[in-house]
């Protein structure tokens, strides 16, 4: 399934950015975790400011109504901007690095010349992807966790936190299967990536625009945030369709990328 | 047996024909060099070999196998340096050691050390610290560490000074001695004349020639210097011979053919000094780098 040398050499290649990354979600959710707690009453007044009230509405998936409970606040560390950005950027990048970042470099023509086949090195590059998605969510809990144990909060319970987590681990798949279904399509990182956050900042203007302006909502389906929306977690719903539902672009979007890579003119730039 | 077959192979880009049914078919332990100006066509016909183009039509085989939907296996078979060599810079003989050996399966830390040490590569040094050089030696050292049967090598010698050019010569003629097939690609045909013994030459994604370079020797033109007898009226040159400078008793001409030719024609001539050059391939190469082949 996977090559162990093209995946040690994948590992090498990605682990200083894979770590960052890792070590930023860390001290996000540690901080958040931390600080969040502490401005309960503040946000539960500013949520009588009606743009206030949406944004958050926005950002949660679900309308908060006057106040906020402490879970909700806790919870709004997993679907701050900076959070979703954090993991988005580092799923993007690796995703477009090969093949797009690979051909763009010059570097694909030795990944070729080795005796492994396309579909194999695409597999491999997936794998690794998908060990940096689990230790980034690993990191994310930690600092969660060390953050709310560190400043005496309650944080999220465990039957809160594991859904959530396991919710955003879905979008990362979903974002991963669309940046290599890009990547095969493009020779260039550069072109692969823009493309890949235009698709996501379209997903988070189209969040905020239905809160905004009520004819958006029926686009509201095509925002992958439509799929990610902790606050129901917090009301008791396991969001089993989300998740099957971002699961679902992310696998559909990958398989296609590997046919797209099986049957690519690998091209010298 | 046969290492590399092409029958009619073609590539278009678009609406740009890059190969036109290029046929060629090298047997086991060939030393071919494979020439022709940017452009032509060289790095096409490479990257159709090596699988990572698929042809417009036509055929491509490694050791019978199709280049385009063969098995990846195969390519334990082959070591390629590609023409423009960029590496992982985290990359050194020790760190593409380590890979390959986990890739191909077997130990070759051993033969990258040995391969280090014939080109005087320090193994610790990374790409990011390396010369162009340095690099282009770790790039033939990864094409032949695994003992390929056969080679295929894009502008092998760039950046790499005389005495390296030297070794990588040996060691070459060394591999195909043993039985490698070597398809070494430049636009530089005196590193192909030292090296190969046969020579493909490509313009325009035409092969326009495919032949042993004895053969091409021969039809290569040579410069001729006779100073001719005081008592001798230099005679008009016959058709193997066209006369390029007259200074008197001596005169220069390029010749065509081989010298019996020649020795036939002199010898009821009266003639005081001769000179011949070796076959001017440079010359021959660039009539055939011209719209029109000879």
């Amino acid at each position: 399934m996977i090559d162990r040398g093209l995946f040690y050499k994948c590992y090498r290649e990605t682990r200083t950015m894979g770590l960052l990354f890792c070590g930023g979600l860390f001290a996000f959710e540690f901080f958040l975790s931390a600080v969040l707690p502490m401005f309960n009453d503040q946000v539960s007044s500013m949520l009588e400011m009606p743009f206030i009230r949406v944004m958050f509405s926005a950002m949660l998936g679900m309308d908060l109504g006057d106040s906020i409970a402490a879970e909700a606040m806790a919870a709004f560390a997993w679907v701050h901007p900076a959070i979703l950005i954090l993991i988005w950027t580092q799923v993007a990048i690796y995703s477009v690095r090969l093949p797009a970042g690979e051909i763009g470099r010059g570097t694909f023509d030795l990944i070729l010349a080795m005796p492994v086949s396309r579909q194999r090195i695409y597999a491999t590059h997936t794998m690794l992807g998908l060990a940096w998605g689990i230790l980034l969510m690993v990191c994310g809990v930690l600092g969660s966790k060390l953050g709310a144990l560190a400043f005496d909060e309650t944080g999220l319970r465990n039957s809160i936190l594991f859904p959530v987590v396991l919710n955003l681990f879905a979008l990362y798949l979903a974002v991963g299967g669309i940046s290599m279904l890009v990547s095969c399509i493009f020779n260039r990182k550069g072109s692969a990536l823009g493309l890949v956050f235009g698709v996501l900042i379209a997903t988070l203007i189209l969040n905020f625009l239905v809160q905004l302006w009520g004819p958006a909502g029926d686009l509201n389906f095509l925002s992958l945030l439509e799929y990610y929306r902790p606050m129901t977690i917090i009301s008791g719903a396991w969001p089993v369709t989300d998740m099957l539902v971002l699961t679902t672009i992310g696998a559909v979007c990958w398989l296609i990328g590997g046919q797209v890579l099986k049957n690519k003119d690998i091209p010298v730039l | 047996m046969t290492t590399i077959q092409m029958k009619q192979l073609h590539k278009k880009y678009g609406s740009h024909h890059a190969l036109k049914g290029i046929d060629l078919s090298l047997p086991k332990g060939s030393l071919f060099g494979f020439i022709g100006p940017n452009g032509a066509g060289k790095t096409t016909t490479i990257r159709l070999l090596l699988g990572m183009l698929r042809p417009t039509s036509g055929q491509v085989r490694i050791f019978g196998e199709n280049c385009w939907r063969g098995d990846a296996r195969l390519r334990k078979r082959v070591g390629y340096l590609p023409g423009d060599l960029k590496l992982p810079t985290f990359y050194s003989v020790a760190e593409a050691a380590g890979v390959a050996t986990r890739v191909y399966g077997r130990p070759l830390e051993k033969a990258f050390h040995e391969l280090a040490e014939y080109f005087e590569l320090d193994p610790e040094v990374p790409v990011a610290r390396m010369s162009r050089g340095m690099r282009q030696k770790l790039g033939i050292i990864m094409a032949l560490a695994h003992d390929p049967e056969l080679l295929v090598l894009d502008e092998p010698t760039t950046a790499l000074d005389p005495l390296v050019q030297g070794r990588l010569t040996d060691l070459l003629r060394r591999r195909a001695a043993n039985g490698a097939t070597v398809f070494f690609s430049s636009h530089v045909l005196g590193e192909v004349s030292d090296l190969c013994r046969r020579v493909g030459i490509i313009r325009a994604g035409t092969l326009v020639a495919d032949e042993p370079l004895d053969q091409l020797r021969k039809r290569a033109r040579r410069r001729l210097t006779i100073v001719w007898a005081e008592d001798e009226t230099p005679p008009a040159p016959p058709d193997f011979l066209t006369l390029e400078q007259n200074d008197g008793r001596g005169r220069h001409y390029t010749m065509e053919g081989d010298a019996p030719a020649l020795l036939a024609w002199l010898r009821d001539k009266k003639v005081d000094d001769l000179s011949l050059s070796e076959p001017d391939l440079d010359d021959l190469f660039r009539s055939y780098y011209r719209e029109e082949a000879p």
